[in-house]
């Protein structure tokens, strides 16, 4: 239970969300919804730790008596969330190219104008 | 309109206060006192020299059981490994298909209509005066007749030739030491996906289009998924659950279970998929260095000039 | 050493990761914010590994750090050629293309130089 690790968290996703609510940039945009995702990486990792833990991997060379171990399942499921991450990613970089390709710009108020 | 902008703006602040505020207290609180795994009471030097003397009475979560039933029940040593591949191989199972799918669509969204070659086909509908710069790729060892005198990367051409196998090897051990080690068929996958980067530095687009096919690509890693698939549902034709380990080998020293072959599956998968992605957005770049000047006609390359430098420098603001 | 989260360091990391995310935000140009993510997803996966989990920080560093750096940078060389494409055609629409239209190609200039 690490106290800056969890403000730290919710403040790059709040900051992630402000970057996608007020900037008009397209690039821009994308680049906060990358900052919510890191935010939400790393409170579920900080939530798995126990201070004195160590990784979950059976060493027995470094283990004692009393060694125990963080939680595995948090970061199991952190591994999923990095991959979607980068998927969608890669997805909006490709259409963020085609708008360019047919709009001309990057602003985003002025492409809502539907064209046929 | 001053009024309703600084009315939305203190809005946005307000909420964005609330959400950090509200998830601080309630993560710190969450963590705090409820009921998560503490594992100071597990024991695990016991668990390594018994692999099955534990007892699960009151586990305090999934997590304890998990850790305590590790030794017994897989034949990897990486609990995350375990989790992700043997007591949760159905999330995996998705998503993978999350990859294919983004890769599908990818394909689908960067598709090039009409000559491969002109630098403008990714969906442009505005015609064009002129035609586009004709470039040459030199880095294939194109000649070119002149006295110019061309370049050639020999410095990025040896330094791939000889990182090539490394990076590989590299990248593929740690997919097949994901049992042992930190890694894992994703990690392993990402990394030995590095080998477009070097091939396209190294050698251009003509190089890299010589050696990769993005289609044979994308149809291997859709084998690699259905492979996955099957090794997962023979557990179901043997009676048992999805994903259940028809190969279970632990003498302690030599330990093998077919977990271990979902994980070269989506190793493979992963590579395959990356591989996949980076040579499509390259080739949707699809601009070589090294334009000759001397094959331009004398108003393209006024007109070409005419565009200074300095205008693109691609701030926010200039979009 | 047996998994004990040095403080001091742990704080260090953090600010770095967070000084990082708002010069994402705030920079004018777009290559440095580009940059600036990539500088704090290599915060965070140096702040995964101090947690214990070196599989996560594998993953992150590999993926946000280096994978989507590279999305990035090529969606952005992308951009700027289209638009160079786009600005060569408006100079050559234009009327100052019309005039250019009728002068002599390059290699009349040489031959002139040399007389």
């Amino acid at each position: 239970m690490i106290l800056e690790n969890f403000v730290a968290s919710f403040f790059l996703i709040a900051l992630g969300l402000y970057c996608m609510a007020t900037k008009k940039n397209l690039i821009k945009i994308l680049i906060g919804m990358g900052l919510c995702d890191y935010g939400a990486n790393l409170l579920i990792v900080s939530v798995g730790f126990n201070p004195g833990g160590t990784a979950p991997i059976f060493t027995i060379s470094e283990l004692s008596r009393d060694s125990f171990f963080v939680d595995p399942v948090p970061q199991a499921l952190t591994l999923t969330s990095i991959v979607i991450g980068a998927c969608t990613t890669a997805m909006v970089l490709g259409l963020v190219i085609r708008i360019k390709a047919k709009y001309g710009t990057l602003d985003s108020t002025k492409i809502r104008k539907l064209r046929g | 309109m001053n009024r309703k902008t600084r009315i939305r703006k203190i809005e946005l602040f307000v909420s964005l206060a609330v959400i950090l505020i509200i998830g601080v207290v309630g993560a710190a609180r969450m963590a705090g006192s409820a009921p998560t795994y503490d594992g100071s009471r597990t024991d695990v030097v016991g668990l390594y020299e018994n692999p099955a003397n534990y007892d699960t009475a009151d586990a305090d979560g999934v997590s304890d059981i998990i850790v305590k039933e590790n030794n017994q029940y897989t034949a990897a040593l990486n609990t995350v490994y375990s989790v992700t591949f043997n007591f949760r191989g159905y999330d995996t199972l998705g998503e993978s298909f999350i990859l294919v799918g983004a890769i599908a669509g990818t394909m689908a969204i960067l598709r090039k209509k009409g000559n491969k070659a002109s630098a403008q086909a990714v969906g442009t509908d505005a015609g064009t005066v002129v035609k586009p710069m004709k470039v040459v790729d030199y880095r294939g060892g194109a000649k070119k007749k002149g006295k110019t005198y061309r370049q050639k990367p020999v410095i990025m051409q040896s330094c791939a030739n000889i990182l090539l196998p490394f990076t590989l090897v590299y990248g593929w051990y740690i997919v097949l030491h994901g049992a042992m080690s930190p890694g894992g068929g994703f990690q392993g996958g990402v990394i030995s996906a590095g080998i477009v980067l070097l091939v396209y530095l190294a050698f251009g687009l003509t190089g890299l289009r010589k050696t990769f096919h993005p289609g044979f690509l994308h149809s291997s890693e859709t084998i690699a998924e259905i492979f996955y698939i099957c090794v997962g549902l023979a557990g179901v034709f043997a009676g048992m659950n999805f994903c259940f380990n028809f190969v279970f080998i632990n003498n302690g020293t030599f330990r093998e279970e077919s977990a271990m072959l979902m994980n070269d599956a989506v190793g493979y998968h992963v590579c395959a998929g990356i591989c996949c992605l980076l040579i499509m957005m390259l080739e949707a770049l699809d601009i070589d260095m090294g334009a000759s000047d001397e094959e331009e006609s004398g108003i393209a390359k006024k007109a070409a000039l005419s565009v200074n430098a300095q205008e693109l420098t691609y701030r926010e603001a200039d979009i | 050493m047996s998994g004990t989260l040095v403080t001091v360091l742990n704080t260090f990391v953090i600010i770095g990761a967070v000084a990082s995310a708002i010069t994402a935000v705030h920079a004018e140009r777009l290559i440095s914010s580009v940059l600036a993510l990539a500088a704090t997803g290599s915060f965070i996966g140096l702040e995964f590994i101090m947690l214990q989990a070196p599989d996560v920080g594998i993953a992150e560093v590999s993926v946000g750090a280096i994978l989507s750096t590279i999305l990035y940078i090529i969606a952005l060389r992308k951009c700027r050629e289209v638009e160079r494409q786009m600005k060569t055609d408006e100079y050559l629409k234009s009327d100052l293309a019309d005039s250019d239209k009728t002068q002599t190609p390059v290699k009349k200039d040489a031959s002139d130089k040399k007389d």
